[in-house]
């Protein structure tokens, strides 16, 4: 307490210092306090005592010393946090673990020592449900039928049958390899054929399973001929799969998340799209490869992510892209990262899942690369008019009044992004989505069929969207022009900016701002920037030339 | 418990006042605005519209330069000093979700939170500076031996308390030589008020703890 009083009578102490000092603003600050600031912008800390020690008697800080700083891994993570304000990365809103592959640990014991089942709340609900929601299984061994499934018996309840329960198996976990835990064994379910029958008459035994059958159900018939429903055979790492009784989590249960293996794909996804920008910077390559690379790190948790779980969610589609192909040596707990070459119309951290993720709609995705790397962002002109008035009334957006203003620049923007699922991370290649719905949406399969035709194509237009009926969702309203960046891609975008000059330009500018810690005034705006720009694109977009040019600007070193 | 009372007599006599004497009250006269709404520049300084010299903006350390600093003042091993997650972000550490930029204001609870960290880390520092070597090493070396996380004496480094203070202030501020002198001439006035106090080394956790509050620390 004593220390405190005298802390708060001290505060003020260095204030009253500056209050004595004359103003200086135009004085450059001496060598060991640039020598501090360079530390602290360029590595994230002070300088060591050493440093300080060697610095004394100098005004200037060596070129030796800002280059050690600037080849300095700790300048590679100050860029990677300079990009992450650049970028927002945060998945806390993607579906990564859908409820129906997400196992919960339950304590059967609290309070006296560790007896954890993990089970699922879904399948607790679908399967074991009667009129108790979401019970468990019972703490004991399961056992199993000649068909190989578990022996339900009943849990009764003041005479009344509440749920029907199995036991629980041990398995070994594929985020823990050599220990085995205890989950219950309708989730433990791996059949050696991958695939399990929806809606059996077994499962619809179940209330609330046959409830969602039924619901369910009205999709298939509402198509002629109708969509083979009960009784179908579904992929058991696909969405419908807890729609069967016969699915489970897999082998080892590689099919679902908990909470912890959750958090690990999120920051995984995140550093994946980071270490991108740390390969560029580290290896000094030019700048633009940010947006353009083809080469992307991938390791054991996006591995096992892609390979077995992307599959599984409804809202976030996530099928296996061809043209990003995991590494086979990965396995889920390898946290080495392995350098993956991607194909099609991937482009640099613009279509990586981390972006993607974060940035759901196309016109998301284009709006972040429109601020981040030209600088711009869509202001609208003025207030809505009334939505009576009949321009108010387009579906078109870049035709309805007050809408126009912005989506005239930003759908063409957006269109380069038409060829990768919105709310997903999937390239939609021609061969298994064409332009037209002709192969998709006809001669219905599978009820996972029925799904992707109407996830991604028009067959329900509405106004406007009549003339295109039946078209793949990213062509709707779309102009000859902006067809033909839908189908080149991000590059395409990138590329553009690149070769306008606005990459180059909102580079410097947001860097400048980021060392200098404001806004280039209307005569830097006029001289150095360009300048600055200029020698940034003819040298090949070094960035760490670039930083090298704005930390030695004479504003940088002078107060306060 | 007598104040309590005391204080529970004043509460009871302003409930029991007459209504009719609060009637009797004037209205309050209307707020004039006396301050002159022009900052008040040192003396020397240009005026505002001439001023065309472009310098660097001032900036709070963020959370993340704090956590490295803390380790490299007080030459610990990278990592040693971390914030809970929740904390950081409450001090301005963006989560990109509900906020997207850094804030870096020197805000009242930013310092409020330095108070409290210097507070509890000072005296750390000042309890683990026995364990430090002295002569075993010499002064320049770093140390980042993770098997031994206190090396270097922090705190009394130099036979002198001048020249003890004059390094914390190097170490904190980066400010040395002649530009140091004020500061050192006011943080000896804390290190020998804080000197009163039986804590350990009690007159440097007040230094340590001025420094940690210091905008010369803070801001750069």
């Amino acid at each position: 307490m004593r220390i405190m009083t005298v802390v708060l009578t001290l505060v003020a102490f260095s204030a009253s210092a500056q209050a004595d000092a004359k103003c200086e603003l135009a004085k450059p600050i001496d060598g060991q306090r640039l020598l501090r600031r360079l530390s602290l912008d360029l590595r994230g800390y002070t300088p060591s005592y050493q440093e300080a020690v060697d610095q004394r008697g100098s005004a200037e800080v060596s070129a030796a010393k800002l280059d050690s700083y600037i080849q300095s891994a700790d300048f590679v993570g100050t860029m990677r946090k300079y990009h992450e304000q650049l970028l927002w990365p945060n998945l806390d809103s993607a579906e990564l673990d859908p409820l129906q592959q997400k196992l919960f640990r339950v304590d059967m014991d609290p309070g006296m020592g560790e007896d954890f089942i993990y089970f699922s709340i879904l399948r607790a609900l679908f399967l074991r449900s009667v009129t108790q929601q979401f019970p468990i299984c019972r703490n004991e061994p399961a056992t199993f039928d000649a068909q190989g499934q578990p022996v339900m018996t009943p849990l009764v309840v003041n005479g009344q049958t509440v749920a029907m329960q199995e036991g629980y198996v041990m398995v070994e976990p594929y985020w823990a390899p050599g220990t085995q835990v205890k989950v219950c064994a309708l989730d433990a379910m791996a059949p050696a054929s991958g695939t399990g029958r929806i809606c059996t008459a077994k499962a619809r035994m179940s209330p609330y399973m046959n409830q969602t059958c039924n619901q369910f159900g009205v999709y298939p018939n509402a198509v002629q001929p109708p969509v083979p429903f009960n009784d179908a055979p579904i992929a058991c790492d696909s969405a419908f799969a807890f729609l069967s009784s016969e699915c489970g989590c897999g082998p080892n249960l590689r099919l679902c998340q908990t909470d912890e293996t959750a958090a690990r794909l999120r920051r995984s996804l995140i550093d994946q799209q980071m270490r991108v920008v740390e390969d560029v910077v580290s290896q000094d390559l030019p700048y633009t490869e940010v947006l353009t690379r083809m080469r992307v790190p991938m390791n054991g948790a996006i591995a096992h992510y892609l390979r077995y779980q992307s599959r599984a969610s409804f809202e976030l589609f996530g099928e296996t892209d061809a043209t990003n192909p995991i590494p086979p040596q990965l396995s889920y707990l390898d946290d080495t990262w392995v350098n993956v070459d991607r194909g099609g119309r991937h482009s640099g951290i613009l279509t990586t899942p981390g972006y993607l993720l974060k940035y759901m709609s196309n016109r998301g995705r284009a709006h972040r690369f429109y601020n981040a790397f030209e600088c711009s962002s869509f202001i609208p002109g003025g207030p809505l008019p009334s939505p009576q008035e009949a321009c108010s009334k387009h579906e078109d957006l870049t035709k309805r009044c007050g809408c126009d203003a912005c989506h005239i620049r930003l759908e063409p923007m957006s269109a380069h992004w038409g060829r990768f699922a919105e709310y997903g991370f999937t390239p939609l290649d021609e061969g298994r989505y064409p332009r037209t719905a002709a192969g998709v949406c006809t001669n219905f399969q599978s009820i996972d069929q029925l799904f992707r035709c109407f996830r991604f194509y028009n067959v329900q237009p509405v106004g406007e969207e009549e003339a295109y009926r039946n078209q793949l969702r990213p062509y709707v309203f779309r102009t000859p022009d902006e067809v033909a960046k839908l189908e080149t891609g991000p590059r395409a975008l990138a590329q553009a900016s690149i070769d306008s000059g606005a990459f180059a330009s909102c580079t410097t500018r947001k860097l400048w701002g980021y060392y200098m810690r404001r806004e280039p005034t209307p005569d830097e705006e006029s001289t150095v920037i360009p300048t600055l720009a200029a020698d940034f694109k003819s040298g090949g977009y070094k960035i760490k030339d670039l930083v090298k040019k704005i930390v030695t600007q004479p504003a940088y070193r002078r107060m306060p | 418990m007598k104040r309590a009372a005391l204080i529970l007599a004043v509460a009871l006599a302003a409930c029991t006042k007459p209504p009719e004497m609060q009637q009797m009250q004037p209205p309050p006269p209307p707020l004039k605005v006396i301050a002159n709404p022009a900052p008040s520049m040192p003396d020397g300084h240009p005026a505002l519209k001439d001023l065309a010299i472009g310098s660097r903006g001032p900036r709070r350390m963020s959370v993340d330069q704090l956590e490295r600093s803390f380790d490299q003042i007080a030459e610990l091993p990278p990592g040693t000093v971390k914030l809970p997650p929740d904390l950081a972000l409450t001090l301005g550490r963006p989560d990109y979700k509900r906020l997207t930029e850094e804030q870096l204001q020197p805000t009242p609870l930013f310092m409020k939170f330095m108070l409290d960290l210097s507070a509890y880390l000072c005296p750390l520092l000042a309890n683990a500076e026995a364990t430090r070597p002295t002569d075993a090493t010499p002064p320049q070396t770093s140390c980042m031996n993770p098997t031994s996380p206190m090396c270097q004496k922090f705190f009394t480094r130099f036979p002198t308390v001048d020249e003890n203070i004059r390094y914390l202030v190097l170490r904190f501020t980066g400010i040395e030589g002649a530009d140091a002198d004020p500061y050192v001439t006011r943080l000896k006035a804390a290190y020998e008020t804080g000197s009163q106090s039986s804590a350990t080394l009690s007159g440097y956790q007040a230094v340590c703890a001025s420094l940690f509050t210091s905008p010369e620390f803070l801001l750069y």
